[in-house]
């Protein structure tokens, strides 16, 4: 009987604990500490990823190297009209306008939670990230830093249920907000009915939620229906990363544009 | 005349027991590492396996509702550590559904089968994901519903799929066919 009793009261105690940590998730050295625990195992799982993705890298590798020597062929041409186009762009005194700082990261590891949330990167605040940053692929719009270590970020993807992107339509300039829809769905929310929406249209950040910048793309609309109940598109999105395959990446260090 | 002069039997329990601990905690990491690195392998269109629960029913099947409780509480605390989600709401989950199956199995015992690791780890893995998803979800958009069609269950199905292939290997059908098992007090 004491037994049972004492079983029963170690599993409650357990889940008070466990309460207790919910509670207290805005606590800096429950964050701290998993902050280390995050750089602890990236430096176990390093290894182990790169082994796992050596086979791919190889192919990837020998692809990129062809493609290397025929863009230098097309380099030699375009440089030519760089330097016309440059002269031209003087004359006309276009305001030089500056690029994203970019960090290069690479995926080290999915969270291991149900569902694809997040991801674990091999970047931290020794290279400068910080939370709320962007992380961008060539493609599209992966997600942002919620967490940042010394030398390893969580990430939350736009398929994070909590997740939420500033969104514009390409083509109506509409305004909306990117949520996640389940599985490796996008919708996009809070487009009035009024608005012009067609299948194919591309969706980009707005820059209104001050984490993205403006003019990323996150996907193109797969599906638009009516909601008759608040007058409101409801819009399916094909995101535009490929989120099965994701591997190298880039933090958006900043997103300044000299005006 | 020869003496032999015989060891504490209390020491000795005392030395199998951190010696499977150990034994767990080696595991429990090695899994908690192939749930991280491997799941782009596992994933299949989005849906991975709940490494990590399969660990710790199986603790909770050989070694009673105590070991099944800590080895829940502490991968989910792994798991929370390295997500991006509140921190203890997998290790609440993961315990809870770890303890009770111990303590059912604690009742119940008898040899699984294959089959049965199935049904048991999917019902584990909807009630888990279920009961995180209440905190996970909260001032979501995305409805428990929608979560549940989409992620839930094909994880719950996955898991249980793996829990069946666990069951059928060699090491995994050891466990499963210990009849009594050894616990943790």
């Amino acid at each position: 009987m004491f037994g049972v009793l004492k079983s029963y009261l170690s599993w409650l105690i357990t889940s008070l604990l466990a309460l207790g940590l919910i509670l207290s998730n805005e606590n800096m050295q429950v964050n701290t500490m998993r902050d280390n625990f995050s750089d602890l195992l990236v430096i176990v799982a390093r290894p182990v990823s790169n082994l796992i993705r050596a086979p791919r890298l190889w192919g990837e590798n020998a692809r990129l190297r062809k493609q290397l020597a025929e863009l230098s062929i097309k380099v030699a041409d375009i440089s030519d009209s760089a330097v016309e186009t440059e002269r031209l762009r003087h004359m006309l005194d276009f305001r030089e306008r500056s690029a994203y700082e970019l960090v290069a990261t690479e995926v080290i590891g999915m969270n291991p939670d149900f569902g694809i949330r997040g991801i674990l990167v091999d970047a931290g605040s020794e290279d400068g990230v910080e939370i709320n940053q962007a992380v961008i692929t060539p493609d599209g719009v992966v997600g942002r830093v919620y967490r940042a270590g010394k030398r390893s970020s969580a990430v939350q993807l736009l398929l994070d249920p909590n997740s939420g992107v500033a969104a514009r339509l390409g083509r109506s300039r509409e305004v909306g907000i990117v949520h996640a829809a389940g599985g490796r769905r996008l919708r996009l929310d809070g487009v009035p009915v009024t608005a012009a929406v067609g299948t194919g249209d591309s969706v980009i950040t707005s820059g209104l939620g001050g984490v993205f910048p403006p003019g990323l793309l996150i996907g193109v609309t797969r599906s638009v229906n009516h909601r008759a109940v608040d007058w409101l598109w409801q819009i399916e999105l094909q995101p535009a990363v490929d989120f099965g395959h994701l591997s190298e990446l880039f933090v958006v260090r900043k997103a300044e544009r000299a005006e | 005349m020869i003496s032999v002069t015989c060891p504490n039997s209390s020491w000795y329990e005392r030395l199998n027991v951190l010696s499977d601990i150990v034994k767990a905690s080696t595991w429990g990491l090695l899994i908690l590492l192939a749930q991280v690195v491997l799941a782009p392998v596992l994933e299949i269109r989005g849906i991975r396996p709940d490494l990590l629960l399969i660990f710790a029913v199986s603790m909770a099947m050989r070694r009673g509702s105590h070991a099944g409780l800590a080895a829940g509480f502490l991968t989910g605390l792994a798991q929370d550590a390295l997500s991006t989600g509140f921190i203890g709401v997998m290790a609440l989950a993961k315990g809870t559904v770890a303890f009770w199956i111990g303590r059912w199995h604690e009742k119940h015992e008898g040899a699984i089968s294959p089959f049965g690791w199935f049904i048991l780890l999917f019902i584990a893995a909807l009630i888990q994901d279920f009961l995180a998803s209440l905190f996970l979800l909260q001032g979501s958009p995305v409805g428990i519903v929608e979560y549940l069609w989409f992620n839930i269950l094909p994880s719950g199905l996955y898991t249980g799929v793996m829990g069946f292939l666990w069951a059928l290997a060699p090491i995994g059908r050891r466990r499963s066919e210990r009849s009594t098992p050894v616990r943790i007090r």
